[in-house]
């Protein structure tokens, strides 16, 4: 790494970790995760585990549904670490300090990159693990639901997954944050591109329905499942992946295009 | 006039005032009237009549369900975000400027104040709001005729003058009114645009995702609780086997009632707070 990118990296990380709302945000994210996914786990129960018979739930998405909500507080997060510079002036001392514009987003997303991965990582899997007995408990026991456990490939895909997802959303949100400049406008857009969708595409017949949930940015939830049923999106877990992945390179392209126009 | 209806005057005055003059306004009342007849018109251009109870016969009870009244006003599941936006600006601009300072010295009754704030606020949002469902309904209704929604397919005419059609058209009005207050309060209570944007949205949007991942009677529950779900109920005409188990106004009370308790819960930290 050359210097440069070094004392970018090392300015942005003190930044983002310094501030007041970093601190909530990570706590908000992990808590709101974990128990979301909790209680909905804890007050749901299945009929479909008679003897013999294949539970179509996915035990494993089951495990991880607090992440609907735990990824508001990380669009907070992804968004905050851009906008606070405009928001207070420093940017203009960051831009003379390091007049390469390029260097300073990516510093500032790297730093935005590890920390969403980190936090996201430790909400999946206390998800993931304090689910589990829970569903066993609301009645998600064999024959028709068995076991699953950290050892199984689907289950750390998912849950390693849901971290990657994540951190892609935190990335979107920086990008988008880079674009407007605005907390209140990154986080309203962000907000409304990940969770409106999800209840507009309701109201689309079956067809149109599907072609729309493979295209959303929250395509990439589908890294979670693990048990194909009748509505699974035929894009499987790595396509749907790549789905919010692009959104977020979009994002994050737009971002490194205005960045170095604009006077500051 | 009394001095406590003077100070109301005042404060009314005041307030309108400054949510007249800031351009955000206008554009987000703009933006809810064109997303919502936008995504109404979208959503009847593409539905059809394929929705109904398969094999049934056209024209007999329980062929065509599809609810033609509601697929016209769906935008409005979309364009409430700028309305809670608009809602969340009103609440936190005052604070982001510091004209709140200024604003508690004229009127030290804050909880005046914060009441006229959201009277101020909730009459232009009814307004256009009116607007918007008014206007997707009339522009909705002859797409959806040309989509097959046809008497003859089960679809009778519906017209502005049915009880039911009215209901829904003023109670969507009355939904963004509620859900702009809702927006107001959270602002209100975080004094910060962007957290409280977030957890308007995360508090709209949510439950109602998360009920479709559910089964009943948890589904149930959670769309009753949910301020969107319960509140949109409003738009009923056609009892459906996944309709939102809640009465039409029953509803509309629960969305109110969020609205209700989260401006109580403002009123009073605005009175207990430093300014």
């Amino acid at each position: 790494m050359s210097g440069l990118a070094r004392r970018g990296l090392r300015a942005e990380w003190i930044k983002l970790r310094s501030v007041r709302s970093t601190t909530w945000t990570v706590l908000a994210i992990v808590a709101v995760t974990v128990g979301v996914s909790a209680l909905l786990a804890a007050v749901g129960s299945t009929d479909a585990n008679k003897a013999g018979a294949t539970g179509d739930d996915d035990v494993v998405v089951n495990s991880l549904r607090g992440i609907w909500l735990g990824q508001v507080p990380m669009v907070a997060l992804g968004a905050i670490a851009m906008t606070s510079e405009f928001a207070t002036g420093t940017i203009r001392t960051t831009f003379t300090a390091l007049p390469h514009r390029l260097n300073t987003l990516a510093a500032k997303a790297t730093a935005v990159a590890v920390l969403a991965l980190a936090v996201g990582s430790v909400a999946s899997l206390l998800s993931f693990l304090i689910t589990q007995p829970l569903l066993h408990g609301g009645g998600y026991v064999g024959p028709a639901y068995p076991i699953v456990s950290l050892t199984d490939t689907s289950a750390i895909r998912a849950v390693a997954g849901t971290a990657v997802y994540l951190t892609l959303l935190a990335l979107f949100a920086t990008g988008v944050a880079a674009i407007v400049r605005h907390t209140t406008t990154a986080t309203t857009l962000v907000v409304a591109v990940f969770l409106a969708p999800t209840v507009a595409m309701e109201f689309f017949p079956g067809q149109l329905r599907e072609l729309l949930q493979q295209v959303a940015p929250t395509a990439g939830l589908s890294i979670q499942i693990t048990s194909p049923r009748y509505d699974t999106p035929p894009l499987g877990p790595w396509g749907g992946l790549t789905v919010t992945a692009a959104w977020t390179l979009a994002t994050l392209l737009g971002a490194a295009w205005t960045i170095g126009r604009r006077d500051v | 006039m009394s001095n406590g209806a003077r100070t109301i005057t005042r404060a009314l005055r005041s307030e309108w005032t400054k949510l007249r003059s800031v351009s955000s306004t206008a554009w987000l009342l703009l933006t809810t009237v064109v997303v919502t007849i936008g995504f109404g018109l979208l959503v009847s251009s593409a539905v059809d009549t394929s929705g109904g109870a398969p094999g049934c016969v056209p024209g007999r009870p329980g062929c065509g369900d599809e609810d033609v009244v509601l697929n016209s006003l769906s935008g409005a599941y979309l364009g409430q975000i700028a309305t809670v936006a608009l809602g969340v600006l009103a609440a936190t601009s005052d604070y982001a400027t510091g004209t709140n300072r200024a604003t508690f010295a004229a009127i030290p009754q804050r909880s005046t104040v914060v009441i006229a704030k959201s009277a101020v606020l909730a009459a232009p949002v009814l307004a256009t709001g009116l607007v918007a469902s008014a206007a997707s309904f009339l522009l909705g209704q002859p797409i959806l005729h040309t989509n097959g929604f046809v008497p003859e397919q089960g679809y009778p005419l519906v017209s502005l003058a049915d009880p039911p059609v009215a209901r829904a058209i003023i109670g969507t009005a009355l939904y963004l009114g509620v859900i702009g207050v809702f927006g107001f309060a959270v602002g209100t209570i975080t004094r910060r645009a962007g957290s409280a944007i977030a957890i308007t949205l995360a508090i709209v949007y949510a439950p109602a995702i998360l009920s479709l991942m559910l089964g009943e009677p948890l589904r149930g529950w959670l769309q009753r609780l949910s301020p969107m779900m319960s509140g949109l109920a409003v738009q009923r005409t056609v009892p459906r086997a996944d309709s939102v188990p809640i009465g039409t106004w029953a509803g509309l009370g629960v969305a109110a009632a969020w609205s209700a308790v989260a401006l109580v819960t403002a009123i009073r930290l605005v009175r207990r707070r430093d300014a």
